[in-house]
């Protein structure tokens, strides 16, 4: 059983691309983009669901890869929306009691959490080149008016509004990934 | 064009809080599959919803969808925490400020009844001015090349080469004979890449070092930096930064020095990163 999962598995690699570089990092863009749905449309366990679809797909893969004319990511997408239907039909759509309200109400008293967030942004920001940290901190400073001040930042870092807004964007897609893997060990 | 972008924007924040209708929304979700541009976009929406309810930018009714329909599952909600904090953290930089007390005392100078005194003054603030300005942009200059000297060894370190790690963006140049303008590697950086790995093939491990230039195709010099990594298997592993590439045409060009002491080029690798949107 094992060794058929991973015969398919190598044979999607190879439908994703032959060249297995690229088929992993192709592999990777469509796990994170299911995950993404798969949370937006509020499933808890967005991760599962998205290994799901994989695997799904994986036990078809040789007869798909035969006629089909396209993006793979399509392919995937059909079977997770497939997916995601059956899952509501057997569950309500799961919610996540939010703890927002609570968190409103303490943001004058900083919590243990909140506390752990910061040490785990510290922890992250360490890590960031020291241009691209200051760039983020600046880019989120607080109290500026903020389209002002960051065209300011646009200007000075020699860049348009738009290409700051990526290049702040990459690196906050950095800590975020950070900082998440730093509280699940934390 | 600009109406159309509004547009957009405005269906990836209602896509976001939950408020478009299931056949847009699937629309949206293949799309957000499959262009990745795209989904940089709609990424980068995400973020910015994130701040504008951090910071109580969102309408009553935008802020009731947002808590109802966005905040549904831990990862959002974790994805908040991180944008608070941030925030936090940016907050507790203190902007550099004279102090007051030194400003009061510098107008008093220039207040001063006598005018060979306020003369004096003025020359000495200008020359201050001018002599602290070229220091600190010295040190500024100096500062942001130690750190990406720094950066380049630390990526180009042997451990870090042997590693595989998602962030990291590997691109991988055809060997020379089959080298032409068709086949210019290209990609895009996506969120999350960090890094890029350049696998370029080098048919013998004859040289104890390397030096690596990168500059645009209209010559303009990037960086440059040296690597005493070893070709494995006929590629030469050489990593840089995300944050130095912009969307253009680049060359690589890799240098040896020779026993004799001459420099020599010994390849030059082009590639093109295209623009995210």
């Amino acid at each position: 059983m094992a060794k058929d999962w991973e015969d398919n598995f190598r044979d999607l690699l190879r439908w994703l691309d032959p060249d297995p570089e690229r088929a992993g990092a192709k592999y990777e863009e469509i796990r994170a983009s299911l995950i993404n749905i798969f949370n937006w449309r509020g499933f808890k366990n967005a991760d599962e669901l998205a290994d799901e679809t994989i695997g799904r797909v994986a036990a078809k893969v040789i007869e798909v890869s035969k006629d089909y004319q396209g993006d793979p990511a399509r392919y995937f997408y059909a079977v997770a929306k497939r997916l995601f239907f059956e899952v509501y039909k057997q569950q309500q759509r799961v919610k996540f009691v939010s703890t927002e309200s609570a968190d409103l109400a303490k943001q004058e008293n900083p919590s243990t959490e909140d506390q752990q967030d910061l040490d785990c942004l510290d922890e992250c920001l360490s890590h960031l080149s020291p241009a691209d940290r200051d760039l983020i901190l600046l880019y989120y400073e607080p109290g500026q008016p903020k389209i002002a001040h960051r065209k300011k930042l646009a200007e000075s870092a020699g860049v348009t509004a738009n290409g700051l807004r990526i290049k702040t964007f990459r690196i906050r897609s950095t800590l975020q990934a950070c900082v998440e893997k730093c509280l699940k060990t934390g | 064009m600009k109406d159309l972008e509004q547009k957009e924007q405005q269906a990836i924040r209602n896509f976001l809080l939950g408020d478009l209708d299931e056949e847009d929304r699937q629309s949206l979700e293949e799309r957000f599959m499959s262009d990745s541009e795209y989904r940089t976009d709609v990424l980068m929406a995400e973020s910015e919803l994130l701040e504008a309810y951090v910071d109580g930018a969102l309408s009553e009714e935008e802020q009731a969808k947002f808590r109802n329909h966005y905040l549904s599952t831990p990862r959002q909600e974790k994805q908040l925490r991180a944008t608070r904090a941030l925030r936090k953290a940016a907050g507790r930089r203190r902007p550099v400020q004279p102090t007051q007390s030194l400003w009061q005392r510098l107008a008093k100078l220039f207040n001063s009844a006598n005018p060979r005194l306020q003369f004096a003054s003025v020359a000495a603030c200008v020359v201050i001015v001018v002599v602290s300005s070229g220091l600190i942009l010295q040190a500024l200059l100096k500062r942001g090349t130690a750190g990406l000297r720094e950066e380049l060894a630390q990526l180009n370190a042997p451990e870090n080469l042997a590693r595989t790690n998602d962030s990291v963006l590997a691109v991988t140049f055809p060997p020379v004979t089959l080298r032409d303008e068709n086949i210019l590697p290209k990609f895009t950086l996506t969120p999350g890449i960090n890094a890029v790995r350049f696998n370029v093939p080098m048919a013998r491990d004859e040289y104890p070092s390397y030096r690596v230039e990168l500059r645009t195709v209209e010559g303009k010099h990037v960086v440059d930096f040296e690597t005493r990594a070893r070709p494995q298997n006929g590629v030469l592993p050489l990593q840089l930064p995300a944050h130095i590439l912009t969307p253009n045409d680049y060359s690589l060009v890799i240098r040896v020095s020779k026993s004799d002491g001459q420099v020599e080029d010994i390849g030059d690798f082009n590639f093109r990163l295209l623009p995210p949107q």
